[in-house]
C-alpha cells in the first residue's frame, strides 16, 4: 500500500523545515522524499497536508507505563494485580501513541510487567508506540525508586544488577545517581551511588551494548553519572557550570522532564504525599534555571516527561514542548529534542527523522510548529498520527 | 449516532427468521426493531444487509483465553511470564471477537490473569468480547485441570474453593466432575468428585448468585453434576438415556465442544500420546451423545474449548458446522449460539435482536439457516459489531 503525503510543510527531525516536498510511504517505510513534481504520475493513496506540517512521530524519552499518574501511583500499584498493571500499561502506551508519541522510553517499571507490553507492541501484535524499556531501576539501599527498583550496593552488586536487567531483556539500563522528589526520606540534592558505583554500572551496561540513563538531580550525583559515561541525565535539577561543561564535553543528553515537577506543584492539594510536594516546591526554580543554562550553553536535549508521575498524565506528553519553549528553548530545538535527538539517544536510526528507509512513524499537525509550538504541544492541533505507515484512530 | 440495518434477513436469537425488518442502532444499543417501512424518513447512517443476514453476535460458552492452542499448551504457559500470558489472553479475546463471537465464557484460566483482561474489556478500555470468567477450575487432587486449577477435596474444601472464586470476582463457577483427555493419568469415563462434593460446591455457587458449569465426560460424573444442580454440562461425552432424561428434567444445558476432540484427531502426532489415545477412545461416543441428546430435545449452548490443542481462537464459529454435521438443525445451532447461550450465562441484554439489547451484532452473507457455513466460515462474515461499533469487516 502506497501513500503520498504532500501539500504542506515537512519538518525533518534535524531542525529543517521545507515546502513543496512529497513524502512517499510504501508499506511501513518512508521510501522516497523529493520535490512533489517527481510524483506527478502517482496513482496510490494521497494525503493532503496543505496548511499543515508533516514531521516524525515524537519520542518521549521518559515515561513510566506502569504508573497511572494518580496522586500516589506507587500505592495504587500495590493494590493492583500484576495482570491489571499490565493491562493498564498497554492502555497507557496506546494513549501515548494517539497523542502523537510514536516511541517511548520506559524509565522503570514493575517486575518487568511492561516488557510483555513492549514485546506485544514491538512485534505489532497490538498497535502501540515503539517501546524501549529499562526494566528495573537500579538504586542503592533506601535510594530513589527502591520500592520497585533493584536495590544494589557496592560495585559488584551494581554490576550484578546491570547483568540482571540485560538478562531480563532490557533495551537500556537506568541507574539512580541521587535522591528524588517521589521517595520519602531522601533528598534530591544528595548523591546516592558513589562515583565508582556509577562508573561500574555504566561500564557494564555499555559493554553489553545498552545505553544508560541516570535519575540525577543533585550536582554531585550528576557529575558522578557524567564522569561514569552516562548517556542521559534525567531531570538534571541542580546543574552548575561544571556539570554543563562536562556534559557538553562528554556528549551527554539532558532529559529535562519539566512536566513532572510542574504537575506536582499544580496539584499540591490533590492527594499527592506531602513530602513530594514540599520537595517539588524546593527544587522547581533550580530545575528551570538549570535547563535554561544547559540549553544556552549548547547542551543536547532529548524530550521526556516522566509521564505516570502524579497528575503527569499519559497523553499530555506534548505539553513538554511548550514548557521547554517557555523556559527559553527555540521551537525548532524543542521539536528536534522530541525527534532526531531522541532517536540518537536511544540509538534508533530507523526512526525520528523524515528520511528514506526509515519507518513511517509520522505526525501531521495543523500550521507550522516552528512558528507556533502549540501546533504540536496542543493535541487538538494534531491531524493524524501514523505508526508503521498506518493512520492511528482515536 | 444512529444506524439503520435493513435489506436482508434477520435471525432474532429467539428461533425466528424474519424478512423485511429494519433494526435501528442508537449508540451502543438496539433502539428499535420494526418493519422497514417505519424507517422511511430515517436520514442517519444506513447499512444495507441485502443478500445477507443480520443476527446477534455469537456466544462461545467455553473458551480458555490463557491457552495457546499448541500441541502442549500447558508447557507453553509454564514458559511464559504472567504479563505475557495476560497480553496473549487479550490478543486471543480480540481474535475471537473478529471471528464473530461477541461474548465468551472463559472456563478456566491461570491465576486470574484473564480477570484483568475481562475487566479492561468489559469496562470498554479495549475492544473485545464480553467476558464471563470462572477463574480457577475446582478439581480434586489429581483431577483434570489440576495444573492450574484450585485443588480441593471433601465437601468443606470444595465449598471453600467456591468461596475463593467468588471472592476473586468470578462470574460463574466451574467444578470438574470427571477426568478428561488433556490430563495424564486420568480417565474421561471416571467420575472424580462424589455426588456430595458436586452438590455442595454447586449449592455454594448458586447461593452467591453464580451459575455453574462442570467438565463432565463420563456418565456417572454427568449424573453427579446434574443431580447437584449444575447449570451446564461441558463436553458430555458418555451420555445415556438417564443423563438425557435428568438433564431435560432439570433444565440443564449441554455445551458440546465438538471442536475440541476434532482438532486433536486432526493433529495426532503433535499432541502428547495420552491425549491422542484418550481422544480416539472417546470421540465417537461424543458424537453419538450429542446426537442423542439433541434428538431427545435437550437444551444446547454453543461452546468450543478454543485454546486446547489446535483448536484456534478465532475459528470459534466453525462449531456450528460441527453441530450441524452431528445432526443439529442449522436454526437450532444458531439458537444455541445466541439466545440460548445468553440464557445460560444469565445475560438478559445480549444474544437477541431486541429493543434495549446491546448492539452486539453479526452480518453474514446469504442465509445461514439454509447453509450454516454462512456463519460457520468467517470468510462469509460481512461485519462484526460490538456495542454498535465495527470490530471486523466493513459496513459499506
Amino acid at each position: 500500500m502506497s501513500t503520498l503525503y504532500s501539500g504542506g510543510l515537512v519538518f525533518d527531525g534535524d531542525g529543517n523545515i521545507s515546502k513543496g516536498q512529497g513524502v512517499l510511504v510504501e508499506g511501513d517505510q518512508i521510501t522516497r522524499i523529493a520535490d512533489v513534481g517527481e510524483f506527478d504520475g502517482f496513482d496510490g493513496d494521497r494525503v493532503d497536508t496543505s496548511g499543515g506540517t508533516l514531521m516524525p512521530g515524537l519520542f518521549d524519552c521518559h515515561v513510566h507505563l506502569c504508573m497511572d499518574a494518580s496522586g500516589d501511583p506507587g500505592t495504587v500499584m500495590d493494590k493492583l494485580t500484576d495482570a491489571a498493571i499490565t493491562m493498564g500499561a498497554l492502555e497507557r502506551a496506546q494513549i501515548n501513541l494517539r497523542a502523537g508519541i510514536t516511541s517511548v522510553r520506559d524509565c522503570g517499571g514493575k517486575d518487568y510487567l511492561e516488557f510483555a507490553v513492549r514485546d506485544a507492541c514491538n512485534k505489532r501484535t497490538f498497535l502501540g508506540p515503539t517501546i524501549y524499556a529499562a526494566g528495573r531501576m537500579i538504586c542503592m539501599t533506601g535510594g530513589h525508586g527502591n520500592r520497585v527498583g533493584r536495590v544494589a550496593d557496592g560495585c559488584d552488586e551494581v554490576i550484578t544488577a546491570v547483568r540482571e536487567q540485560v538478562h531480563a531483556g532490557s533495551d537500556f539500563v537506568k541507574i539512580m545517581a541521587t535522591g528524588g522528589v517521589m521517595t520519602p526520606g531522601v533528598n534530591p540534592e544528595d548523591a546516592h551511588y558513589s562515583a565508582e558505583e556509577m562508573a561500574a554500572g555504566i561500564h557494564e551496561a555499555h559493554r553489553f551494548h545498552k545505553h544508560t540513563a541516570s535519575h540525577a538531580q543533585g550536582r554531585d550525583g550528576i557529575l558522578n553519572a557524567v564522569r561514569g559515561g552516562i548517556d542521559s541525565i534525567e531531570h538534571g535539577i541542580f546543574m552548575d557550570d561544571k556539570c554543563i561543561e562536562e556534559m557538553k564535553e562528554s556528549g551527554t543528553f539532558l532529559v529535562p522532564t519539566l512536566a513532572a515537577v510542574k504537575n506536582i506543584i499544580a496539584n499540591k492539594d490533590n492527594g499527592i504525599p506531602a513530602y513530594a510536594v514540599e520537595k517539588s516546591i524546593r527544587v522547581t526554580e533550580f530545575h528551570i534555571a538549570s535547563f535554561k543554562a544547559f540549553y544556552k550553553a549548547g547542551g543536547k536535549v532529548a524530550m521526556g516527561t516522566d509521564a505516570g508521575t502524579p497528575f503527569n498524565t499519559h497523553g499530555k506528553n506534548t505539553l513538554e514542548l511548550l514548557y521547554m519553549t517557555e523556559a527559553g528553548m527555540s521551537t525548532s530545538d524543542a521539536l528536534v529534542a522530541a525527534t532526531g535527538n531522541a532517536a540518537d539517544l536511544v540509538r534508533d536510526d530507523s526512526r525520528g527523522r523524515i528520511k528514506e528507509g526509515t519507518f513511517a512513524d509520522l505526525l501531521i499537525v495543523q500550521g507550522n510548529p516552528v512558528d507556533d509550538i502549540t501546533m504540536v504541544s496542543d493535541t487538538a492541533n494534531h491531524r493524524t498520527v501514523v505508526k508503521y505507515g498506518e493512520a492511528v484512530s482515536g | 449516532m444512529a444506524m439503520l440495518l435493513s435489506g436482508g434477513m434477520l435471525f432474532d436469537g429467539d428461533g425466528q427468521v424474519h424478512e423485511g425488518m429494519g433494526v435501528l442502532v442508537d449508540g451502543d444499543r438496539i433502539a428499535r426493531v420494526a418493519p422497514v417501512a417505519e424507517f422511511a424518513n430515517f436520514d442517519g447512517q444506513r447499512v444495507d444487509t441485502s443478500g445477507g443476514t443480520l443476527l446477534p453476535g455469537l456466544f462461545d460458552c467455553h473458551v480458555h483465553l490463557c491457552m495457546t492452542a499448541s500441541g502442549d499448551t500447558g508447557a507453553d504457559m509454564a514458559k511464559m511470564s504472567d504479563a505475557t500470558i495476560t497480553m496473549l489472553a487479550l490478543q486471543n479475546a480480540q481474535t475471537i471477537l473478529r471471528g464473530g463471537v461477541t461474548s465468551v465464557r472463559d472456563c478456566g484460566g491461570k491465576d486470574y490473569l484473564e480477570f484483568a483482561v475481562r475487566d479492561a474489556i468489559n469496562a470498554r478500555k479495549f475492544m473485545g468480547p464480553t467476558i464471563h470468567a470462572v477463574g480457577k477450575m475446582i478439581c480434586m487432587t489429581g483431577g483434570h485441570g489440576n495444573r492450574v486449577g484450585r485443588i480441593a477435596d471433601g465437601v468443606q474444601e470444595v465449598v471453600k474453593a467456591v468461596r475463593e472464586q467468588v471472592h476473586a470476582g468470578c462470574d460463574c463457577v466451574k467444578i470438574m466432575a470427571t477426568g478428561g483427555v488433556g490430563t495424564p493419568g486420568v480417565n474421561p469415563e471416571d467420575a472424580h468428585y462424589t455426588a456430595e462434593e458436586m452438590a455442595a460446591g454447586i449449592h455454594e455457587a448458586h447461593r452467591f448468585h453464580k451459575h455453574t458449569a462442570s467438565h463432565a465426560q463420563g456418565r456417572d460424573g454427568i449424573l453427579n453434576a446434574v443431580r447437584g444442580g449444575i447449570d451446564s454440562v461441558e463436553h458430555g461425552i458418555f451420555m445415556d438415556d438417564k443423563c438425557v432424561a435428568e438433564m431435560k428434567e432439570n433444565g440443564t444445558w449441554l455445551v458440546p465442544t465438538l471442536a475440541a476432540p476434532r482438532h486433536i484427531l486432526e493433529n495426532p502426532d503433535a499432541v502428547p500420546d495420552y491425549v491422542i489415545k484418550k481422544t480416539n477412545r472417546v470421540s465417537k461416543h461424543h458424537l453419538a451423545s450429542i446426537k442423542m441428546y439433541y434428538e431427545g430435545g435437550g437444551k444446547i449452548a454453543m461452546g468450543t474449548d478454543t485454546g486446547t490443542p489446535f483448536n484456534l481462537h478465532g475459528n470459534n464459529a466453525m462449531e456450528l458446522a460441527y453441530m450441524v454435521e452431528a445432526g443439529v438443525a442449522p436454526i437450532d445451532a444458531l439458537q444455541a449460539s445466541t439466545g440460548n447461550a445468553a440464557d445460560l450465562v444469565r445475560d438478559s441484554e445480549r444474544g437477541r435482536i431486541k429493543e434495549g439489547h446491546y448492539a452486539d451484532l453479526l452480518i453474514v452473507n446469504g442465509d445461514p439457516v439454509s447453509d450454516i457455513t454462512m456463519v460457520a466460515d468467517k470468510s462469509n462474515h460481512r461485519a462484526v459489531l460490538k456495542y454498535g461499533e465495527l470490530a471486523a469487516g466493513s459496513l459499506g
